[in-house]
C-alpha cells in the first residue's frame, strides 16, 4: 500500500507557481534597481504559465493503466525555468534605460497578490486533507 | 375574483396517490450504505476535480474570475466536509443497529 | 531561497540611489565654493550606475546570472567638465585678474530635480523590498 497523500498533480503546481511568483518579483525588482542605469532593459516573465510549465513530466512518460490513472506524476520534478524576456514597446528615455516605473509597480502588486492567492488557497488544500484525516473534524 | 382564479386551475390537475407504506420486499429495497457512500464520494470528487481546474484556469489566465475560483473551492471543501458528516451518521447508525439486541 | 534574492536586489538598489543621493547633496552644498586663482573649481558630479549580478551566499551566482536577475551598484563617479560659471566680482578674494571668479558649474534647481528622482527610486526599492517581505509573510500561511 502506498500511502501518498499528494497525489493530485494540482498542489505541486500551485507550488511551482508560487515559485515562478517569486522569480517574476526577483526580476521586478531587478527592474526598479536598474531604473537608472543606463543602456538597461525592463525584463520580465509571464504572471501566467501553461500547465505544462508547472509540471514538468519525468523523463519516462507514464502510461495510463486504468482510465481513473492520473498519467501526471506527483513526484516533484523541478518545473522548467520560465522564460525571461525582454519587454519591447517600451519608450527609451534619453539614457537608452526603458524602466517604467509605475508599469513595475503594478507588476509588484499583482505579483505579489497572485502569490498570496496561492498561499491561502494551498493552505485550504492542507485542511481539507487534515479534515479527512481527522474524521471530519476541522 | 376568487372564481376566476379557480377558473384557471386546471381541472386535470390531481392530487398526487397517498402511498400505501409498503413492506420492504425483496425487490424494493433501497440503496444501500455502501451505494449511498459511493455515490456521495463519487460527487465530492467531481466538485473538487472541478475546483482543481478553476486554480489551474486561474494560473494559466484562462479565467481572470478570483472569485469563481474561490467559490468552487470553497464548495469542494463543503461537500467535503458534508460527505464526512454524512458518513460518520451512517456508520453510527451501522453501529447502533449492531448493538441492538434481537 | 528566491523571495531573498528579490529583497537583496531592492537593496542593492536603495544603496545605490543612496549614494546617489550623496553626491547630488555635496553638489548642492558646493554651489556656491569657490577657489583662488590657478587652482581647479569644485565641479559638480554624477553617479555612474551598472547592474551586477546580485551577490549570494550559497552558490547560486552561475544561475542568477542566466536567470536575467540583476542588481545594480554605483561602478564609478563621473565629473562635469563643463566650464564654471564666470561672475564679476573684483572684491572677491578669488577674483582673478580681470575680476572675475569661477563658480562651480552647479545648477540648483537642476540637482534638485535630481534629488526628487532619486528619492523616487530609492521608494521605488523600498516598495520592491516590502512587497517580498509580504510575500514571505503570505508563505508562512500556509502553515498556519
Amino acid at each position: 500500500m502506498r500511502l501518498d497523500l499528494f497525489q493530485e498533480p494540482i498542489m505541486d503546481a500551485m507550488g511551482n507557481y508560487m515559485t515562478r511568483l517569486s522569480k517574476r518579483q526577483q526580476i521586478v525588482a531587478s527592474n526598479l534597481a536598474n531604473i537608472d542605469t543606463p543602456g538597461y532593459r525592463t525584463r520580465d516573465i509571464s504572471f501566467h504559465a501553461t500547465m505544462e510549465e508547472l509540471l514538468s513530466q519525468s523523463p519516462i512518460p507514464l502510461r495510463a493503466s486504468h482510465v481513473e490513472h492520473n498519467t501526471m506524476s506527483s513526484l516533484a520534478f523541478a518545473p522548467l525555468e520560465p522564460e525571461v524576456f525582454t519587454v519591447s514597446g517600451l519608450p527609451l528615455r534619453a539614457d537608452r534605460n526603458n524602466v517604467d516605473l509605475d508599469r513595475e509597480m503594478l507588476k509588484l502588486s499583482e505579483t505579489s497578490f497572485g502569490f498570496s492567492v496561492m498561499a491561502q488557497l494551498l493552505r485550504g488544500k492542507f485542511r481539507t486533507l487534515a479534515s479527512a484525516i481527522n474524521d471530519g473534524r476541522a | 375574483m376568487k372564481e376566476a382564479i379557480i377558473g384557471q386551475l386546471n381541472p386535470s390537475l390531481q392530487l398526487p396517490e397517498i402511498r400505501k407504506p409498503q413492506m420492504p420486499g425483496k425487490d424494493s429495497i433501497g440503496p444501500s450504505f455502501g451505494e449511498v457512500l459511493k455515490d456521495a464520494i463519487t460527487t465530492v470528487n467531481e466538485v473538487q476535480k472541478q475546483s482543481n481546474q478553476e486554480i489551474e484556469k486561474l494560473m494559466t489566465g484562462e479565467s481572470q474570475d478570483l472569485h469563481a475560483t474561490l467559490i468552487a473551492v470553497q464548495k469542494a471543501d463543503l461537500s467535503f466536509q458534508m460527505m464526512m458528516q454524512v458518513r460518520n451518521k451512517i456508520v453510527q447508525a451501522y453501529q447502533e443497529i449492531m448493538r441492538m439486541q434481537v | 531561497m528566491g523571495l531573498m534574492t528579490a529583497i537583496e536586489v531592492a537593496s542593492s538598489g536603495l544603496t545605490a540611489q543612496r549614494r546617489r543621493l550623496e553626491v547630488l547633496v555635496s553638489n548642492l552644498v558646493n554651489a556656491n565654493t569657490t577657489q583662488p586663482e590657478g587652482k581647479e573649481p569644485f565641479r559638480r558630479k554624477d553617479v555612474i550606475f551598472s547592474s551586477v549580478t546580485p551577490e549570494q551566499n550559497f552558490g547560486a551566482a552561475f544561475d542568477l546570472a542566466m536567470s536575467g536577475v540583476r542588481g545594480v551598484e554605483v561602478s564609478g563617479l563621473a565629473t562635469d567638465r563643463s566650464e564654471p560659471i564666470k561672475r564679476y566680482e573684483p572684491g572677491h578674494p578669488h577674483a582673478d585678474k580681470n575680476g572675475y571668479v569661477s563658480y562651480p558649474n552647479v545648477n540648483a534647481m537642476e540637482e534638485m530635480v535630481n534629488v526628487l528622482s532619486a528619492t523616487r527610486s530609492y521608494e521605488a526599492n523600498l516598495q520592491a523590498v516590502n512587497s517580498a517581505k509580504d510575500m514571505l509573510q503570505k508563505t508562512l500561511e500556509i502553515i498556519k
